[in-house]
């Protein structure tokens, strides 16, 4: 391991990701506007785990009740599987 | 059995889906009794909106499209009991969902409410839009397709942020899998 730890890790992992809503003072997470929530979801209509977006936890507790939420309301997809 | 449970008002949000083929007395029925409801438990309804008719994620019942109505009303825990059992019970409603909006208690006398906003809006005319052959597409009815209306909308997602991943956690449920 090299003396700067961070470097290191800077070089290896790439830029450290943050959290869009600490960022970000207008992102807000609404169960009834799934245009924001689609950006947390995979194609297959999955919930991307934080460790890939970087969303704390606390936000990522919000999100995951806000997609629940959207997805009873059929606004997103439990799934999508390309069968109809 | 049950507690007593003291009238605190607090505000709600009530989101509920109307299948296509309802009628418009059956859309002001429900409008009705959720009307009755609130007054019979000295709520207020604050907003209602009809959100129109919705291409919905996946199919309901075998409907593909929904009609969606958001309401925002003062209630207390009785009425909203009163109100989802109605509601479930109410055949044209595909779904309902009822959140509460805020955890502070409000005093529904003291409230101001504007009349026109707290009206429910007729279906009629998205009924007549949904009949007639050349509709043209409602507002934010296109939400299976709008990746291909927006395609820049896709650009700014987290996802690539990252392309390598630690290998270390290679324990955790991965919610990339392509299972089926």
């Amino acid at each position: 391991m090299p003396k700067d730890k961070r470097a290191f890790y800077r070089r290896k992992f790439g830029r450290k990701k943050v959290c869009k809503f600490c960022v970000q003072s207008d992102a807000s997470i609404d169960y009834k506007n799934p245009d924001s929530l689609r950006h947390f979801l995979t194609d297959r209509g999955k919930i991307i785990p934080r460790r890939i977006t970087g969303n704390c936890s606390k936000h990522q507790r919000a999100l995951t009740l806000a997609i629940k939420r959207a997805r009873h309301l059929a606004l997103v997809p439990f799934t999508v599987t390309g069968r109809d | 059995m049950h507690a007593f449970v003291p009238k605190r008002h607090r505000e709600y949000e009530l989101i509920y889906v109307l299948s296509p083929t309802t009628t418009p007395a059956g859309a002001t029925r429900i409008a009705d009794f959720i009307t009755e409801v609130v007054g019979a438990h000295e709520g207020k309804i604050i907003k209602v909106d009809l959100w129109g008719i919705r291409t919905l994620a996946y199919r309901i019942h075998g409907f593909r499209q929904g009609i969606y109505y958001f309401m925002r009303f003062i209630g207390t825990q009785g009425m909203v009991e009163e109100l989802e059992r109605r509601l479930r019970i109410s055949e044209p409603v595909l779904r309902f969902l009822n959140v509460k909006a805020s955890d502070r208690l409000v005093d529904p006398a003291s409230y101001q409410v504007n009349e026109e906003e707290a009206k429910f809006t007729p279906i009629d005319e998205i009924l007549a839009r949904l009949a007639s052959p050349e509709a043209e597409v409602p507002e934010g009815a296109a939400l299976e397709g709008e990746d291909e209306a927006h395609p820049d909308k896709t650009d700014d997602r987290p996802v690539a942020v990252v392309p390598d991943v630690p290998k270390d956690d290679s324990d955790d449920d991965d919610e990339e899998d392509d299972e089926d």
